[in-house]
């Protein structure tokens, strides 16, 4: 396809999949329309997808702006759903490794140290390893469940942020969505 | 029996080939890097290290094998110091030369002889000086003068320091954008007639390269002059060599600033930051933006860019016809008389005062700087600056700390997105230091800010030089100084739209408040004239 530089504007982007179409129809109100969209040779998750529009629109810097605002949210949103757990998770994989650690020293104990208070040791403190294991299970799934709740309070604010991009861009773009569904 | 593609405009890949991708992006722009001539400035770069290291290791030899040359070397370093001392450099570049001539005193003083201006410059500084003396009779001896006392007092500086004519009768325009500013210069471009003057810093190949020059191959047909001046590190990785013989084997004439060559030499660190263009003699254009796509938002490299610039039509425009001329002269080593190109403008009726001007190694003073310096010092309500990097020296800082207690309302917006780490980790300190006089400091947000201006009570100053040491002592650069009181209310209606969408840095956000940061930027300010 020969572009034509002088009259239109071209972005090529690269987007998850399962997020393309809304994302496409989100820069279709930004006055894009798509022209092309191949999949990614290496994943299968990614698509390319390819845009134009007219050289020449009203409020174009504003657009763009706001445009650069949109991905951003976006981009961030799926980082803070990728680390939303990484406190718990955190929490977790301690709470694993130093219970192996503590149960291989209790075995190595009973094992080397053979006799009555080495025992009565060893399952006093597996029975304290016991409780930790339990209380921080419990202190765990307190977290999620705040991790969870900051998540979604974050989502929200998010999801407001990008309304409020959308009003003005709704603003900005008013009668042009008309023409170019018309052309 | 093959199954139908339901959509034609997915190509179907065997999925079994393919892994998910490890990018957490929903959304990724894709953006080319041209990697031009990155071969080229490689082997400059390499053979100069190689240059310096030989150099460095054959006189540290000699030092330390003959004690007298030790001796030598270490008088030589001191005398160098009281010359330092001396010197009219800013009080930060001489303490860091003076720590460097010290601690490395076998050699650091042969550094300094090669990176003085005075006497690495002398030569082509007596060719300027030559040409200004020659040319000087085309600038109006007649000066417009302004009501306002302060505006009269900086156009008195402009005029006597660099020879600037304080026009009027102009109209000015202000683009808030990139994508604004190169719409408005390709329109214009396609009514010239006589000849086009561009001046750039970077010249990259890219979309709207091609739209200009669209326009300037049909210009050259037609018999127009079309000049061009480029700086030849700006477009080290930007310009290609095919795209400059296409553009001479269309009859534009083009001219190199400061070659890159192989040999040694810190006159490699003087460049043309300047952007301007002249169209007919009727109209000009300055600004913060380059002739390349990130500049005008169709490449995404940092977030949205937001650039400014300016259009005179009228009487001004000679001041940056003389600017351009001044400096094809320079690098073209031919006398030409400039009456053509003159007064060729159509006065528009205005009473506000337009002065262009320029500073750069061929000026003594660093008209830039005190332009800057002027107007902050004679504002008494109202300064606004917008910099993408903010290294100033004590004088600039002591004024705006000042005027920050006296009640003036200081404003400074700098980028959130950096395009060179370090530079940008020296800009944050420097501007968060102010907060606690009551200076107002802004990071536009998703946003590389690249606009220079400086915006006091009563006058604007729109242009390529930086608020940072480069601009004020290392670069050619120019601008426009203007009372226009439209042109300041556009600039003044871009600057609040900017606070809007921008975030106030307060003792909550400032990296200041990290240790690390601040010993990182402590670290990083010793380089800051070199930056």
């Amino acid at each position: 396809m020969i572009n034509d530089y002088q009259n239109y504007d071209y972005l090529d982007i690269i987007v998850k999949k399962d997020s393309a179409d809304e994302i496409a129809l989100w820069y279709g109100r930004l006055l894009w329309s798509e022209y092309q969209r191949k999949e990614d040779k290496l994943y299968n998750d990614i698509v390319h997808v390819s845009f134009s529009r007219p050289h020449k629109i009203p409020n174009k810097d504003r657009l763009q702006l706001l445009q650069v605002y949109y991905e951003n949210i976006l981009n961030e949103k799926a980082y803070k759903s990728k680390d939303k757990h990484a406190k718990s998770e955190a929490l977790i994989v301690t709470t694993v490794v130093l219970s192996i650690v503590l149960l291989l020293g209790l075995g190595a104990l009973v094992f080397l140290v053979k006799n009555l208070f080495a025992y009565l040791g060893a399952g006093l403190l597996f029975g304290l390893l016991c409780v930790g294991v339990a209380c921080s299970f419990k202190a765990i799934k307190k977290l999620r469940k705040k991790e969870n709740l900051n998540f979604e309070k974050l989502c929200a604010k998010y999801n407001d942020e990008i309304g409020k991009i959308m009003d003005e861009i709704s603003i900005l773009t008013e009668g042009k969505l008309d023409e170019k569904k018309e052309s | 029996m093959k199954r139908k593609n339901p959509n034609p405009l997915i190509k179907t890949i065997p999925i079994g080939r393919r892994t998910n991708s490890p990018y957490t992006d929903i959304v990724k722009i894709k953006t080319e890097t041209n990697g031009l001539n990155v071969i080229k400035l490689s082997l400059i770069l390499l053979v100069l290290l190689i240059e310096l290291a030989l150099f460095i290791l054959l006189h540290i030899f000699l030092a330390f094998s003959y004690s007298t040359i030790l001796l030598i070397s270490f008088c030589l370093s001191v005398i160098t110091c009281i010359y330092v001392l001396s010197s009219r450099k800013n009080s930060h570049s001489k303490a860091v030369w003076i720590i460097f001539l010290l601690l490395f005193f076998p050699v650091a003083y042969i550094f300094y002889l090669m990176s003085d201006e005075r006497i690495l410059f002398g030569v082509s500084g007596k060719r300027y000086k030559r040409i200004f003396k020659r040319t000087e009779k085309y600038f109006d001896e007649k000066n417009a003068k302004s009501d306002d006392i302060v505006v009269q007092n900086n156009c008195n500086y402009l005029y006597n320091a660099g020879g600037f004519t304080t026009y009027s009768n102009t109209k000015v325009q202000y683009f808030s954008s990139g994508a604004s500013f190169f719409d408005d210069v390709i329109e214009r471009l396609k009514d010239a007639k006589k000849y086009i003057f561009i001046e750039f810093f970077i010249i990259s190949d890219g979309v709207l390269l091609k739209r200009v020059l669209d326009v300037l191959t049909e210009k050259v047909k037609q018999g127009v002059d079309v000049r061009i001046i480029y700086d030849d590190f700006g477009c080290r990785k930007a310009l290609s060599r095919k795209t400059k013989t296409k553009i001479r084997n269309l009859g534009i004439k083009m001219l190199p600033f400061n070659k890159l060559t192989f040999v040694f030499s810190l006159i490699l660190n003087f460049r043309d930051h300047r952007k301007i263009m002249v169209i007919d003699g009727q109209t000009a254009y300055t600004g913060g933006c380059n002739l390349a796509d990130e500049y005008v938002n169709e490449k995404r490299i940092h977030g949205y860019w937001k650039d400014a610039g300016v259009r005179l039509d009228g009487s001004a425009v000679d001041g940056f016809s003389l600017i351009f001329l001044r400096q094809w002269e320079f690098l073209n080593k031919k006398r030409e008389g400039y009456s053509k190109f003159l007064n060729l403008y159509q006065n528009y009726p205005n009473d506000a005062v337009v002065v262009p001007y320029a500073d750069g190694l061929d000026y003594s003073a660093s008209i830039c700087k005190n332009v800057y310096e002027n107007m902050i010092a004679s504002a008494n309500k109202t300064i606004y600056i917008m910099t993408p990097y903010f290294i100033v020296d004590d004088a600039i800082t002591e004024l705006l700390i000042s005027k920050a207690i006296s009640g003036v309302d200081v404003r400074i917006v700098i980028p959130e997105i950096p395009d060179k780490a370090f530079v940008y980790g020296v800009t944050r300190n420097n501007a968060e230091k102010l907060i606690d006089y009551g200076v107002s400091v802004y990071c536009m947000k998703n946003s590389f800010v690249h606009s220079k201006l400086v915006l006091t009570d009563t006058s604007v100053a729109i242009g390529s030089a930086n608020m940072d040491l480069r601009s004020f002592y290392q670069q050619f650069e120019c601008a426009v100084y203007t009372d226009d009181k439209d042109t300041r209310e556009k600039v003044l209606q871009d600057f609040n739209q900017t606070f809007k969408d921008s975030v106030l840095i307060t003792e909550k956000n400032k990296l200041r408040k990290h240790v690390i940061y601040r010993i990182f930027a402590g670290v990083m300010q010793i380089f800051a004239p070199f930056m």
